[in-house]
């Protein structure tokens, strides 16, 4: 069987042991390429503690939020935008934790973490602090996501027996499933007005997901973005709307490509 | 349209716009291990910075930039 990792990139840089604790089943929504080396410390400092070049109260600051291995098993980091930035690491526990979100204010990340024996969604505070589950199911829940609106996460859950995007309010209240599909549909994305979810999917041929878009509100109107020319995955669209940035994958490498939404959608 | 703005790199994942949509970060495969890099997202000007990694994997990251 086949697994998608909720890093997408995880399967390839951290242990198996761990990956085969991050992994929701389903079909292969990627490819495997090259390992990645693991060896020396990285540069981090602990929870809750001053980082040069870091500002979690400075919203014009540019921080990147990501998952590392860097301190033994995967934990959440943040670092400002720039070359040799230092990492602050806002989680630390012994299990996993990964696939941060922002909020839209920047105040709050969701994030996805195995702490409770499966992998499920959970909310804390930019500074680590105010952690907050938000999914109990023994089934996996992956990929958060906050509406624009910040009212709203949208994420992929196996709780119906394959990959769904269902959204909930965004204090964990109100599950409601998006996609009814015997395909594998994951990685939601939101259009900057609301209105509308990307994510990729295998529905028209098994393996082969690729971007589709419907409406956020009830599911509807699904339609295919891109023409059936590569496995495609991880949308994410421009602040402006007018782009889905994306990585397609071709048998030896990836590229990074985006692509225009005012393009006619393909049909199904 | 379509525009490719990096091509040929090992395990690239999770593209993620910058605040202003200028800039694309995404994770992939350098030669000092997996890590986030920030690039042009129109020009191909190339990177803009990396994560360090010292070894280590850095992704699933999101720019609130």
């Amino acid at each position: 069987m086949n697994t998608l990792t909720l890093s997408g990139v995880a399967r390839r840089a951290i242990p198996a042991a761990v990956v085969a604790a991050t992994t929701i089943a389903c079909a292969d929504m990627e490819s495997s390429t090259a390992p990645a080396r693991i060896a020396a410390a990285g540069a981090s400092t602990a929870v809750g503690q001053p980082s040069p070049g870091l500002c979690t109260r400075c919203p014009e600051v540019g921080q990147i939020a990501f998952a590392s291995n860097r301190d033994g098993n995967v934990e959440i980091y943040i670092a400002a935008d720039s070359a040799n930035a230092v990492a602050t690491r806002i989680t630390n526990t012994r299990s996993d934790e990964m696939n941060p979100a922002w909020s839209p204010d920047y105040k709050k990340l969701a994030f996805v973490t195995n702490r409770d024996g499966n992998l499920e969604i959970y909310t804390m505070k930019a500074t680590g602090v105010g952690v907050v589950r938000l999914t109990n199911h023994p089934a996996n829940d992956a990929h958060p996501v906050f509406s624009p609106d910040g009212k709203k996460i949208a994420f992929t859950s196996l709780r119906d027996g394959n990959p769904e995007i269902y959204v909930m309010n965004a204090d964990g209240t109100n599950v409601k499933r998006l996609t009814v599909d015997g395909a594998s549909d994951a990685s939601p994305t939101w259009s900057p007005d609301g209105s509308k979810i990307a994510f990729v999917s295998d529905r028209v041929q098994k393996n082969y997901p690729q971007i589709w878009i419907m409406n956020a509100a009830d599911g509807s109107d699904a339609v295919r973005f891109s023409p059936p020319t590569a496995v495609e995955r991880s949308p994410h669209y421009s602040p402006d709307g007018k782009r889905i940035a994306f990585i397609s994958l071709r048998p030896n490498a990836n590229d990074l490509v985006w692509r225009e939404v005012t393009k006619d959608p393909q049909p199904p | 349209m379509t525009h490719t703005v990096a091509s040929d790199f090992n395990s690239m994942d999770k593209p993620t716009w910058s605040r202003d949509g200028l800039q694309l970060a995404v994770s992939m495969l350098l030669p000092g291990g997996q890590t986030y890099v920030a690039m042009d997202a129109f020009n191909g000007t190339g990177m803009t910075f990396a994560g360090v990694t010292n070894g280590y994997a850095n992704f699933s990251q999101a720019w609130s930039r």
